[in-house]
């Protein structure tokens, strides 16, 4: 392994590493996570769930309840019982229908955690069935009663670019594709927990969380409008990636309420198997394309279908479906351009956000697409990628305007010279033997901030406090989870004031104390919170007295010139990209099937790192979990019911499994980011999964069109390619080409 | 049942059910919120602990096994010379994110160097392969045990 | 709570299982995975159990008029650190788990918890393994296939613990371990096999073991098979392997679980099982 690459970064000496200010806590043991949390009286909560997809309970039945012991459930909430999210459907405790296997229908709450867990064993539910949507082939033959709205789609979409029917008439070939992504689990260490503490006329809930606010406005609604004042604090974050942006309010809610029946603390954290089965998921997608051609074989017009897989509930479903939309053309130029998008309702785990928020699925897809029609034509799929990349002046697929330089054709050239990959792409098509090798490039791009307008809409908000001491407190409701905000966001500070990062405090958020500089999530909180610092922080600078106190506020807008209509999803729908281009080099053993990932190589465009070694952070493990979801992270629900609810059966890569990566970043600063940052958590996942997937297909010359790519579907392949009869074998010059889905 | 250990180089005795995990009694009974619970089947290594020098996931062991042991735990291990050394190379290389892995990670390393000192890529990765992170993409952990090794000096 | 027993020598253990009949508890991983203390119920359904990982009588690895004697109480990290043992026992051991549980989990342990999956039952099928099981009068040995009745089942008597695994110290010059799982460590096996042979001065076969781990109810191992490819030329052996093949192929049922499928299964082992012999010709 080799230290990160950074290039020509002049005078930037933000990016020097410094040591990360949590690290000694964590280390030590000292660091106080939620469940390490226990106060005078607190009580324990345990979930009695739905075992049935979709039913209507007709009775519940209570063991004996002993002294102190009781339940919480959907008539004890004195609000309203809906998580305030985009949409008003998914109750914090199921009333009379559940949707889901593992959707929580009351709280068994008690003073000792085992009793709890063993009454909570025998509560009873009966049920009546109802017609189940199992799967998205349920969903889409529409023979059970919609789950949600009229139609069972919890968001759909549509846009348009230049002129396709024409495009269509005009072109010299067409090319169709499908694709399909499974779901993945978040896998953060650290279980689900909240922790509700009643006081007078007042009610803290303490959490494991990406966004307090979205959980202070959660815990509001159901304890009902302006009846309590409601703080929420920010626990030490034992990683999140999405994962704990939506669940902890519905978590909060239930705890809040049992917390204000009982007039005491209660604290409810999630069993690992509990957390894996019933929270939410990175959605299951079908997308599919319909390519045209001109007669230079070049990018003529795409007709784009996005299907997802929402679950029971809607959740964050539908800015997760646009993310994916505005990622369908991935980082190429179509003239001609339709997409479409569909989010289904099914009755099971309810899908949400994970790091990509929709764009890993989507650039899986385009990426593989470009991947096939290259090979299709004979031609080098990078040669042919880049052909077609966005540059500075191009218009996106919203026609938003491309502003900043793309680099892109100098990070493939630089990362393919490092992987040796124009020779290795050449040498491994002809393959022989057992183990056979195969190299995979993907590029990429990301949003950074909220989908189109999303910034405008939560107008974040931050402060900075300046104490008497001339000590400066930064007060955003930016949480860290392990991403390295605290890290970076006090050097964004010290940096513009000029004074050393030791005299910068941030502490956790709690919502008493920090403004709303929105939630955690879509790669802004560098970019978009960190900008708001520095701007405050040079105003303060401006004015600075010593030994007075002082406090500057400052909320977000996007720059003029970014314009963006929501109703025909026209314009930029980001205010800036950053950009990655990923190979990845793998051994198949056609033996077993068994993928050996031989060594990756990454290069990102996050403008400027903040941090070196925070940065690397974020790409190595974003990598990783890139990786995991195209190799080993199978997670399969049937009949509604996940199937892989341990850890070891739902495989994260370990020790043994990662292979060395090689990663680095290019300085192209983005000139409304604090010091020239844009995005970097999302990014270095996404472009992940078509390069190991290229990677496979060429190893096995069979079509890879899902991730995972389990060993199982690899023998399956190449079974069937050998079974398949001769005019419908693949020529080895054009290998990959589309098959539908069903021939596995 | 009555239970006599040494934890962190001190005497205990309890009264406890025997088969509870010891991982349940450092948390619960105790109050050593270092070591944490990431499954509880032994399946993370969030839990793992050093018992008779060996590294055990504290949650897959009963109390009572450990009768007359030598449990060694974040608390105690932070105390000793190897933890500096161990706690610096992981703060240096960026072994540490979210941190919940991050006292049993640094047990486990500590368990491979009290036996192997100059420990090649291999064996390190084979020595933390049941210790899960989901942060850092693992290879920066590699490093930071790679360091601590090559800056050597303390007693593993 | 759950009474427990914790006897300071065998005998005693021996005598406390005859009047109690405790769940005996070794290294303990198998049985707290499956009952985890936040599963309900557990202090009060669990019958007594007995530590047994302690005893000095359980702990030893010896070699005995030419046979490995290992204590059921040994663990897989001990039989990782004795260098002498079979590459192949060795080499299986290593790839279970993880460090902290093999710290822990026992030799005895991964033959009574008489997994379909269970790591180190291939090699000892192949080498016709036997237990040894005592009550605190007698004793009596059992061949593995005979011990392990089917998943979880085994014919350990409720007076009777496994003291002791034998096997012959016989290192075979060709030999094939392979796990496959899901990932490269700490993973349960969607299958194994394990392939054990040796050649004479003549170039015969002269002796082959091949065993399936993880594709029926218990470790899969045809003698009768084997026998028909012993004594032959390597020369000769490419006639037979697709018959050979054919034969294990109506052996082999695996199941379709969430790990894997019975069609996956089958066919991995069936490539591995042909692998392994055409790699005994060149």
């Amino acid at each position: 392994m080799k230290p990160p690459e950074h290039t020509a970064t002049p005078g930037n000496d933000i990016a020097d590493p410094v040591a990360r200010p949590d690290a000694a806590a964590k280390c030590a043991g000292t660091a106080r996570y939620l469940a390490d949390l226990a106060v005078p009286g607190m009580l324990h909560a345990r979930t009695v769930r739905s075992t049935r997809p979709r039913a209507r309970i007709t009775s519940r039945r209570l063991p004996p309840l002993p002294a102190g012991f009781f339940v919480v459930e959907a008539r004890d909430i004195p609000g309203r019982n809906r998580i305030r999210m985009l949409d008003d459907d998914w109750p914090f405790f199921a009333e009379d229908i559940v949707n889901h296997i593992g959707e929580p229908i009351l709280l068994v709450v008690g003073p000792e955690a085992e009793a709890t867990a063993m009454i909570a064993s025998r509560v009873i539910i009966e049920y009546e069935d109802l017609p189940p949507i199992l799967s998205l082939d349920d969903a889409l033959a529409g023979l059970a009663p919609p789950l949600y709205g009229e139609d069972n789609c919890f968001a759909e979409y549509s846009f348009h670019k230049g002129d396709l029917p024409q495009a269509r008439r005009a072109a010299r070939q067409m090319v169709k594709d499908g694709f399909s992504t499974g779901f993945q689990e978040h896998l953060y260490l650290e279980p689900q927990g909240v922790l509700a503490v009643p006081e007078a006329g007042r009610l803290t809930v303490y959490g494991s969380m990406q966004c307090p606010y979205y959980v202070k406005k959660a815990v509001e609604q159901a304890v009902g409008e302006g009846r309590h004042h409601v703080r929420i604090v920010q626990t030490v974050t034992g990683g999140a990636f999405g994962g704990k942006e939506d669940y902890p309010s519905l978590l909060a809610g239930q705890a809040a309420v049992a917390a204000l029946k009982s007039g005491r603390p209660v604290r409810l954290v999630l069993d690992r198997t509990e957390d894996i089965a019933a929270t939410t998921k990175r959605h299951p997608s079908r997308i599919d394309f319909t390519t045209f051609l001109d007669e230079n074989d070049d990018l003529l017009g795409m007709d784009v279908d996005i299907l997802l897989d929402g679950g029971a509930y809607s959740g964050l479903s539908s800015v997760v479906l646009q993310r994916a939309m505005f990622a369908a053309s991935g980082v190429y130029r179509v003239p001609h351009l339709h997409v479409h998008g569909r989010v289904l309702a099914t009755n099971q785990v309810p899908a949400g956000a994970f790091r990509g928020f929709g764009a890993p699925q989507a650039f899986f897809a385009i990426e593989m697409h470009l991947e096939n029609i290259a090979l299709r034509l004979g031609l080098d799929p990078l040669e042919y990628k880049l052909r077609h990349a966005l540059r500075r002046g191009d218009r996106t697929c919203t026609d938003g305007l491309v502003r900043g330089a793309v680099r892109l054709p100098e990070m493939a050239t630089r990362l393919c010279e490092a992987a040796g990959y124009p020779a290795k792409q050449a040498a491994y098509t002809a393959g022989q033997g057992r183990y056979r090798r195969g190299i995979g490039l993907s590029l990429c791009y990301h949003g950074c901030g909220f989908t189109g307008q999303g910034e405008e809409l939560i107008q974040g908000t931050i402060a900075l406090h300046k104490r008497a001491d001339d000590a400066v407190e930064i007060r955003v409701a930016a949480t860290e989870m392990g991403q390295g905000a605290q890290t970076v966001l006090p050097k964004i500070v010290a940096h513009s004031l000029g004074i050393p990062l030791d005299q910068i405090h941030y502490e956790n958020p709690d919502t008493d104390i920090v403004p709303d500089s929105g939630p955690t999530v879509a790669s802004r909180t560098t970019m978009i919170v960190g900008g708001l610092l520095r701007e405050a922080a040079l105003d303060l600078k401006r004015h600075w007295q010593s030994g007075r106190v002082m406090d500057i506020r400052r909320t977000y807008h996007h720059p003029p010139h970014i314009h963006w209509d929501q109703e025909h999803f026209r314009g930029d729908a980001y205010p800036e990209y950053a950009w990655g281009v990923n190979v990845v080099e793998v051994e198949v053993d056609l033996l077993t099937g068994l993928v050996r990932v031989i060594k990756i190589w990454a290069q990102f465009d996050v403008g400027a790192p903040m941090d070196e070694r925070t940065l690397r952070g974020q790409m190595e493990g974003g990598i990783a979990q890139g990786l995991g979801y195209a190799l080993w992270e199978k997670l399969e629900v049937d009949d509604g019911r996940v199937q892989q609810q341990r850890i070891r059966d739902y495989t994260i890569p370990t020790f043994m499994d990662m292979p060395p990566v090689e990663s680095g970043s290019v300085y192209n600063p983005y000139e409304f980011g604090p010091f020239g940052a844009k995005g970097a958590g999302e990014l270095t996942l996404v472009g992940v999964a078509p390069a190991v997937a290229a990677a496979v297909q060429q190893a096995i010359g069979c079509p890879v069109d899902m991730i995972p790519v389990t060993p199982e579907m690899i023998l399956r392949r190449i079974r069937n390619r050998k079974h398949a009869k001769p005019d419908s074998e693949i020529p080895p010059e054009s290998s990959p080409r589309s098959r539908s889905r069903a021939d596995t | 049942m009555q239970i006599t250990f040494e934890l962190n180089n001190e005497t205990v005795c309890l009264d406890v059910d025997p088969l509870r995990p010891l991982l349940d009694v450092l948390r619960e009974e105790l109050g050593l919120t270092g070591t944490k619970r990431g499954c509880g089947e032994g399946e993370c290594g969030a839990c793992a602990v050093l018992v008779n020098d060996r590294l055990v996931n504290s949650c897959l062991l009963p109390v009572g096994a450990v009768v007359h042991g030598r449990v060694m735990t974040i608390e105690g291990f932070r105390q000793t010379g190897a933890y500096q050394r161990l706690a610096e190379a992981f703060t240096e290389a960026g072994a540490v994110q979210c941190g919940f892995c991050t006292p049993g990670m640094i047990l486990a390393a500590a368990a491979l160097l009290r036996r192997n000192s100059q420990p090649d890529e291999t064996e390190i990765r084979a020595a933390l392969a049941g210790n899960l992170c989901r942060c850092t993409g693992l290879n920066m952990i590699v490093e930071a045990v790679q360091l601590a090794a090559r800056r050597g000096g303390a007693p593993w | 709570m759950v009474t427990a027993f914790r006897p300071v020598t065998l005998n005693e253990a021996l005598a406390i299982r005859r009047t109690h009949g405790t769940v005996p508890l070794a290294g303990g991983t198998d049985l707290m995975a499956a009952a985890p203390s936040c599963s309900p119920g557990r202090g009060e359904s669990s019958p007594s159990i007995m530590f047994i990982g302690h005893l000095t009588e359980l702990r030893q690895i010896r070699m005995e008029q030419g046979e490995w004697r290992l204590g059921a109480a040994v663990t897989l990290a001990d039989i990782l650190d004795h260098a002498r043992l079979p590459a192949p026992l060795r080499q299986a051991v290593a790839d279970m788990a993880s460090p902290a549980i093999r710290n822990v989990a026992t030799a005895g342990g991964n033959i009574c918890n008489a997994s379909p999956c269970g790591d180190t039952l291939p090699f000892l099928y192949a080498q016709a393994a036997r237990v040894l099981l005592c009550d605190s009068g007698n004793r009596r040995e059992l061949p593995i296939e005979r011990f392990i009745i089917g998943p979880g089942k085994t014919a350990l008597r409720p007076d009777e613990l496994l003291t002791e695994i034998v096997f012959p110290a016989r290192e075979f010059v060709v030999h094939r371990h392979h796990k496959v799982g899901a990932r490269r460590a700490n993973t349960l096996a969607k299958l194994s096999f394990l392939g054990l042979a040796d050649m004479d001065a003549a170039g015969r076969l002269s002796d082959i073991r091949l065993t399936f781990g993880s594709v029926a109810p218990t470790v899969i191992r045809a003698p009768q098979l084997e026998q028909r490819l012993c004594g032959l030329p390597l020369t000769e052996m490419k006639h037979h392997i697709d018959e050979i093949s054919a034969a294990y192929d109506g052996l082999i049922q695996p199941i379709d679980d969430q790990r894997s499928t019975r069609e996956y299964r089958k066919q991995v082992c069936l490539n591995l099982l042909r692998w392994f012999l055409e790699e005994l010709i060149a």
